[in-house]
């Protein structure tokens, strides 16, 4: 773990200060009030090619003011979970365990275990406490005609099984770009995945057990404790409405690419409902209600998982009435190759790969740039594995000359809403970040 | 300031931003236990704060007295955060905003 002792002091933490004061001090650029594109100067351009390393940063001026370049705003060193069976994330907070992936850990066309970022809330069941055999699934509610209780092996025998490609994404990704401050783990990129999910369909266990003509929303409640440690409490209990909990998507799983469920993900059985805030699929999961409300539990409530009705100031305080659910997530892609900060020989095409997704929706585009947004050229994107899986594109990038190149990607969603290339509006609890991601390279 | 970059093949670049004398001095100031910057008032931070979570979770934050003030009236509405005494409270106000406030001065 990084000891909090630092002797050394990220760009990113100056930047997080004050992004424009940092360009300033680190590379003698201002910003242009009016284009919010950066002046670099002579004396900027020297000291910004100095410390990357570059002979020439390339289309200089169109560099934004305000940005980290690229190559250097990923350095802070990854760190081991190895005893959770985690390698190489990010560790956000060790109690309640927060961790995220760094880009290009996330490669992979199905994110591994290893590599899944990690959002807990509360405190998970022990592993010693935890008999898949005896593990039991209640489903009940208002709108339950049957309430009805299922162990693994039972609910595996009674229903069909099916496998799905399903993305999952925290509703507070990308949080730490908000400025004010947003309340909560600061999440910078790695807070989504990818898995090939086993399980059975909510929506055949749910209607086996009868769901009545006014049933609105399902909830789901979990095994993990709530971290004050009273057993009166719990940490996290959310839902969807019928309508996404009805899709063929949506399951009930026990299995990840094959595999039981790592622990901290939600051994031995949780809800998947892919495309929404990851606090909608439910962990350790041991009863389901089909509500004949919108459920109200722990974290639907007040600023949780919630944005504003109407677009705000950055700052602003928004009374709770005016807070809406998150429903499906924006459209976004992760460059996941090459590293940021990778040297590449001129003259020989490089190639970038990556996912995009779009929560509900498929993604229609993906576009890449290599001279800081002045053009973008269309990237070759493959279909999904299923609905709501991420797809995977790629693109052959070249480079008229050495020095400090950034790749910068765009997704655009099937209704033709595109990626900001800024952070997006602000709100009070800092979710739905979709700004486009970035990487450096030195070409030479 | 000084600035170095050590370039460590293609896997990555490490940056260093060494600091000047006072916030060097600085950087050794933080409790050792809870990570918390060593300040007026960190104490009872520790003693009223970290029982729940780790302090990790208040370090990454950065907050005016009235997000921390809200922060903390959710925890005792929502999250069972005992009752605090109000001078306990002022003194716990005034170093989160202080140290922990929207400049994030220790973040990370
Ligand atoms: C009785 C238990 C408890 C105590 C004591 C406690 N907290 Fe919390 N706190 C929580 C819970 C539960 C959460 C939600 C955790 C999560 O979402 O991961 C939380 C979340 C937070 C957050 C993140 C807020 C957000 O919006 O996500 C901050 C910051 C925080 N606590 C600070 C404090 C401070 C400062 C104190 C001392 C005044 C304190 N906590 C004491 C239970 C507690």
């Amino acid at each position: 773990m990084k000891h909090p002792q630092r002797e050394e002091r990220g760009l990113h933490e100056l930047y997080a200060e004050d992004s424009e004061r940092a360009d300033a001090q680190l590379f003698g650029r201002r910003a242009n009030p009016v284009s919010r594109r950066g002046f670099l100067k002579q004396a900027g351009l020297t000291g910004i090619t100095g410390i990357l390393g570059a002979s020439a940063l390339p289309w200089a001026g169109n560099f934004p003011s305000g940005l980290i370049p690229a190559a250097l705003a990923d350095s802070t060193e990854p760190f081991n979970l190895k005893a959770y069976g985690k390698q190489g994330l990010t560790v956000l907070n060790d109690r309640p365990i927060n961790a995220e992936t760094p880009p290009h850990l996330l490669d992979d066309e199905r994110t591994p275990s290893r590599y899944m970022f990690v959002r807990n809330n509360g405190i998970p069941p022990t592993l010693e406490s935890i008999n898949v055999d005896e593990w039991t699934l209640e489903i009940g509610g208002e709108s339950c005609a049957n309430p009805q209780t299922f162990r693994i092996a039972e609910l595996r025998r009674q229903f069909k099984t099916y496998s799905y490609d399903l993305q999952i994404e925290c509703g507070g990704n990308g949080r730490a770009a908000y400025d004010p401050p947003a309340k909560g783990n600061q999440w910078t990129t790695g807070a989504v995945s990818c898995a090939r999910w086993t399980g059975v369909r909510l929506a055949d266990v749910l209607q086996h057990c009868g769901i009545k003509q006014d049933a609105v929303y399902t909830a789901y409640y979990g095994a993990d404790a709530h971290l004050s440690g009273d057993p009166s409490k719990q940490p996290i209990s959310r839902g969807v409405p019928m309508a996404k909990a009805m899709e063929e998507e949506s399951l009930i799983a026990w299995s990840v690419n094959g595999e039981a469920i790592n622990w901290l993900n939600g051994y031995p059985l949780r809800v998947v409902t892919a495309g929404w805030p990851g606090s909608t699929s439910g962990k350790w999961v041991t009863r389901i209600d089909i509500r004949n409300q919108v459920h109200d539990g722990p974290k639907m409530t007040g600023s949780s998982y919630r944005v504003p009705r109407n677009p705000v100031a950055p700052g602003a305080k928004v009374p709770n009435e005016d807070m809406v659910i998150i429903g499906s997530m924006p459209v976004k892609s992760l460059i996941t190759r090459p590293q940021t900060g990778v040297e590449h020989a001129l003259n020989t095409p490089l190639e970038i790969r990556g996912h995009a997704w779009a929560g509900d929706l498929p993604v229609s585009t993906v576009h890449v740039s290599t001279d800081f947004g002045a053009t973008w050229r269309e990237a070759r994107l493959k279909a999904p594995v299923n609905r709501l899986a991420w797809q995977n594109f790629t693109f052959s990038a070249r480079f008229p000359k050495s020095g400090y190149y950034e790749v910068w990607a765009r997704a655009t969603d099937g209704n033709g809403r595109a990626q900001p290339m800024v952070v997006p509006g602000w709100n009070p609890k800092g979710y739905l970040n979709n700004r486009c991601h970035r990487v450096g390279v030195f070409v030479s | 300031m000084f600035l170095s970059l050590k370039k460590t093949g293609t896997t990555g670049i490490a940056l260093a931003v060494a600091l000047s004398a006072a916030a060097a001095a600085a950087q050794s100031g933080y409790d050792p236990v809870t990570g918390l910057f060593v300040a007026p008032g960190h104490r009872l931070v520790a003693a009223h704060c970290t029982a729940c979570h780790s302090a990790r979770l208040i370090t990454q934050q950065g907050a005016t007295e009235q997000g921390w003030r809200e922060m903390i009236e959710w925890m005792q509405d929502e999250q069972g955060l005992w009752p605090i005494d109000e001078a306990s409270l002022a003194q716990i106000i005034a170093y989160l905003a202080t140290h922990y406030g929207p400049d994030r001065p220790h973040w990370k």
